[in-house]
């Protein structure tokens, strides 16, 4: 019991952060967020005799996660939170950089969940397209295509964001 | 490479770069420019989704763990505790039930329960009084069994029996007149610290004798058996 307690506690630190981020870009609710997180913990725990391999872990936990996620869709069908309301706060200290981050944030909510879900996969938890076809059931083609799509709305969402940081760098 | 296809591998995937990508931003100056500007937009990025976790949210998640794992304790105490029960009542049923147990068991048990008050009383019980009651199990004692201090019906096992105290050439035995039952076992001995058992099966019903010594009983075994008779 106790090796299971300190395998629970390995997984919790090394990525409760980085799953709430990915359940905070797909509900977009703080409180859900760390809701969804709790379910998938809970799950993980139930089930972490059948995690043979660590190195699955990550991806083992996105899966539960997910799943988790449309649980919720299933349950009740939740109000989308607008836009404008959500503020983030910013782990840069600069006025700029949060106005910036700010903005950036509120487009990536704005993207469409196809678009939006593999580019968080790939931002923060380092998948490769690969992998995030895996976890997403999808060919890799698609999963590219979506990911090209989605930077491609942010980038020309942000060019003048980008614009103006170039004038101040160069 | 051409210029389409690089920035739609960049846009796409600007980490997972391939060897034909190295090639183009090592070698041409616009591409590694490119691939710079990209590379800024994905930490931008990279940071914007970085979003901090709620503060306590560790302690919250460790919380809710150590609730769940005491609860299902507490849930498979309450099934450990349902399994005694059952387990229980299935035994009492068991002891309750005639004819399951073991009984010579019963038979000291029975002994212990009554204590010494049979022993201290002398009822001067005639050999007609107590063929008067094993008549309800169609028996009776066609000589004389010697003294006979206590005879009373009793319940044995759930099962109603004749139970006497007789003298005994080193003091009083108890002595029972059993009825079969199906499946009941009645040993040929049986003993515990205190007090040793012998039984005789008689067809019908079995006699029980429980006393100090093993010579006593088994004297007092045989001088039973021998004058019990039945009649159907």
């Amino acid at each position: 019991m106790m090796m299971k307690q300190r395998r629970f506690e390995a997984l919790v630190d090394a990525f409760q952060a980085d799953l709430y981020r990915y359940a905070y870009w797909l509900c977009h609710d703080k409180t859900v967020a760390e809701d969804i997180v709790q379910e998938t913990y809970l799950r993980a725990w139930k089930a972490l005799d059948s995690l043979q391999d660590e190195h699955a872990a990550k991806s083992w936990l996105i899966t539960i996660l997910r799943r988790e996620n449309a649980r919720r869709f299933e349950r009740k069908q939740f109000d989308l939170v607008d836009i404008d309301d959500f503020a983030v706060a910013s782990e840069d200290g600069s006025p700029d950089t949060a106005i910036e981050q700010r903005e950036i944030q509120r487009h990536i909510s704005a993207l469409a969940l196809e678009y939006r879900e593999p580019l968080i996969l790939q931002l923060i938890f380092g998948l490769s397209g690969d992998e995030i076809a895996t976890q997403l059931q999808l060919n890799k083609n698609t999963v590219m295509t979506r990911l090209f799509r989605a930077r491609n709305q942010l980038k020309d969402a942000l060019q003048p964001y980008s614009q103006q940081g170039g004038q101040q760098h160069g | 490479m051409d210029d389409l296809t690089f920035r739609r591998a960049l846009m796409s995937s600007p980490d997972e770069l391939d060897e034909a990508l190295r090639k183009a931003i090592a070698e041409q100056p616009d591409k590694k420019q490119l691939w710079q500007e990209h590379q800024r937009l994905n930490e931008k990025l990279r940071k914007a989704v970085c979003v901090p976790a709620p503060d306590g949210m560790r302690a919250r998640l460790m919380l809710r763990q150590t609730m769940q794992q005491r609860h299902r304790s507490r849930r498979r105490q309450y099934w450990a505790v349902a399994a005694s029960v059952a387990l229980v009542s299935l035994f009492s049923l068991t002891y309750l039930l005639p004819g399951n147990v073991n009984l010579g068991d019963h038979a000291l048990a029975h002994v212990y329960h009554e204590g010494t008050a049979p022993f201290l009383i002398d009822e001067q019980v005639g050999l007609s009084q107590v063929n008067a009651k094993l008549a309800q199990f169609s028996g009776q004692f066609t000589g004389d069994i010697g003294k006979v201090y206590y005879a009373n019906l009793c319940d044995f096992d759930r099962i109603k029996s004749l139970h006497m105290i007789i003298d005994g050439p080193d003091g009083k035995v108890s002595v029972f007149v059993v009825p079969h039952q199906a499946q009941q076992q009645v040993p040929a001995y049986f003993h515990d610290a205190l007090y040793t058992g012998e039984s005789k099966n008689l067809g019908h019903a079995s006699v029980v004798v429980v006393g100090k010594s093993a010579a006593a009983v088994e004297q007092a075994l045989q001088r039973v058996s021998n004058q019990l008779q039945f009649s159907a």
